[in-house]
């Protein structure tokens, strides 16, 4: 009995050791940003009197970083581009999402299919002809661009996880609705849409995320800091011949919030949204 | 009877046209921003594309040739192999373990869940900021931990040294990618049957048995659809080890989306960028079909 509890001990203790451990190994790093960019210089590359904590706070960082860079202008950007291919690809996705999981139509199962496929494009494989397409629509270097080149792959991201959502709601309740004579359209927004907010919501944070964090589509169709959305005003930063660390950090703190704020908010739906994707 | 069927009928029509109706926008969006620049891009690769336009010359497969033939290209290629290799290895079995603990229930566990995805959903312009300050070589909190508390005399120059230049790339890359496979893994271990593991306990078995005879094979297809995934989007990865190392130090992190993005806008050579894209993805295309075709008869053979 005793070498029962004994063992039963020991394995909480693996348990909540190894827990500790991935957590730590997870956050370690931007909790590391975040102390340095609150430490003074001095302070910062000493590594004295503490190795991680700060001895005395400061915003010098943060003031330098908003008032001597374009981060602003990064930060405007990077929003309007995200939002941007937001309103573009929800709407669209969740009619096409309806469809595909309501109703029977030639070549239905192989759109779904070419879908995936197209989610599946590498973006090293588009962001050449993207460029020539953008150029010869004269918006290369334009947030219009970067919206039309998201798209690209946020779109079939986007259907591809709304379908898994749509194809858990019963169609019976739709069909009594339509009974008591609502409109097809009507039943959609009425009945089917409340069902599926939460997936909504879901693919929607997951395609601001990957706005937010896109780098090689910025790179290769803007090329004035005007035009630079964050991933690609931050890679600047660092390619600096003299890199001024705790700025960069204060810049890598105020990057991470809004993705941060947003995870924590539809963290409960995450685990059923990648479910749904990974079993589709 | 004939003029109801007829009424029927166009009813059924009509839901047809409207569904159709519905996937129409999608179908213009895509073809528009993914469709005609696949068909675009891989026609590229079939011309002579130099300096800052898309016109030049129809050269048939010389672009192919002429990049396949550079020993850049071997170097690319077989870098391109360790990263991609490298990373899925370690992501899948860090991603195995984090998932198999926070299956556990223990109090304070959807905490422990949401910073453990942490580093999936930050950009990877940061997580390569973060990784550079903490191995730079003078101020770096890596190369101090050594120096102070374990004994070091020297730093380690981590991305300046050809020989550890991978290593830390593949570490930075499983550190940013392997809570995606945990999410998986955790999405579909929660979705066990209790009873399956019930039965087990009547009969005695012991934890690893459980583990090796009952989660194990739960975990096949998801096992199956994750390394199917990770590997296609680790072996296209462009962001990460081009802000890490840009390729270097000399070639050794040198992979073929960085070579591709190289030839197409520091060397002009659209063309020959074109054609190493196009490798790149009937490679990925290529070695994904047989993996898939290996595991459909290994599930038919059963």
């Amino acid at each position: 009995m005793r070498s029962y509890k004994l063992r039963k001990g020991l394995r909480r203790g693996l348990l909540y050791g190894g827990v500790i451990f991935f957590i730590l190994v997870s956050i370690f790093p931007l909790v590391e940003a975040l102390l340095s960019s609150l430490k003074p210089p001095a302070e910062l590359f000493k590594r004295s009197p503490h190795m991680f904590l700060p001895a005395s706070v400061t915003l010098l960082h943060y003031k330098e970083l908003l008032g001597g860079t374009r981060f602003l202008v990064y930060y405007l950007n990077t929003t309007i581009v995200t939002m941007g291919t937001l309103a573009l690809v929800i709407p669209i996705s969740a009619l096409a999402a309806y469809s595909l999981t309501r109703f029977e139509f030639p070549g239905r199962e192989l759109y779904r299919r070419l879908i995936l496929f197209t989610y599946m494009l590498p973006p090293i494989l588009l962001f050449l002809p993207l460029h020539a397409v953008l150029t010869r629509l004269g918006l290369v270097n334009t947030r219009a661009g970067l919206i039309f080149a998201y798209t690209s792959f946020c779109l079939p991201f986007a259907m591809w996880l709304l379908r898994a959502f749509f194809v858990g709601i019963p169609i019976s309740l739709e069909e009594a609705a339509m009974v008591d004579g609502a409109t097809r359209l009507s039943a959609f927004f009425r009945i089917v849409l409340p069902q599926v907010i939460s997936g909504v919501v879901a693919v929607s944070v997951f395609v601001c995320v990957v706005c937010w964090n896109e780098y090689l589509y910025a790179l290769v169709l803007t090329s004035s800091a005007e035009m630079s959305t964050l991933p690609l005003g931050l890679a600047n930063f660092i390619r600096m011949y003299t890199i001024d660390w705790g700025m960069v950090m204060a810049s890598v703190v105020l990057t991470s919030v809004p993705m941060v704020i947003l995870y924590i908010f539809v963290q409960r739906h995450m685990l059923k949204g990648f479910a749904g994707a990974v079993k589709g | 009877m004939s003029l109801k069927t007829r009424e029927k009928l166009t009813r059924k029509q009509k839901e047809v046209l409207f569904g159709i109706l519905l996937v129409l926008p999608s179908v213009v969006v895509i073809a528009a921003t993914a469709a005609y620049p696949l068909v675009k891009g891989i026609s590229f690769s079939f011309y002579k594309l130099g300096g800052f336009t898309y016109e030049g010359p129809f050269v048939g497969f010389s672009n192919y040739v002429r990049v396949m033939r550079s020993s850049l290209f071997m170097e690319a290629f077989t870098n391109n192999l360790i990263w991609a290799f490298g990373t899925l290895a370690g992501q899948i079995f860090i991603g195995l373990v984090t998932a198999l603990l926070l299956n556990r229930s223990f109090r304070g566990r959807s905490i422990a869940q949401g910073f453990v995805l942490f580093p999936y959903i930050i950009p990877g312009i940061i997580a390569v900021i973060v990784w550079r300050w903490m191995l730079h070589d003078q101020y770096g909190v890596i190369n101090l931990v050594l120096k102070r508390w374990m004994g070091f005399e020297e730093s380690i120059h981590w991305l300046a040294t050809p020989a550890l230049a991978m290593t830390s790339l593949t570490l930075v890359g499983i550190w940013k990618f392997f809570p995606f496979v945990t999410i998986c893994f955790l999405a579909r271990l929660q979705i066990i049957p209790p009873e399956l593991y019930d039965a087990a306990k009547v009969d005695g078995a012991s934890s690893w048995k459980e583990f090796w005879h009952i989660t194990l094979p739960q975990l096949r297809e998801v096992f199956f659809v994750v390394v199917l995934l990770r590997g296609i989007f680790m072996y296209i990865k462009f962001d990460i080890p081009w802000l890490l190392t840009e390729g270097g130090p000399g070639t050794s992190t040198y992979t073929l989306p960085i070579m591709s993005y190289v030839e197409a806008f520091r060397q002009m050579q659209r063309g020959r960028s074109a054609a190493i894209a196009c490798v790149l993805f009937i490679t990925l295309v290529g070695v994904a079909l047989v993996y898939f075709l290996a595991f459909e008869r290994r599930e038919s053979a059963e």
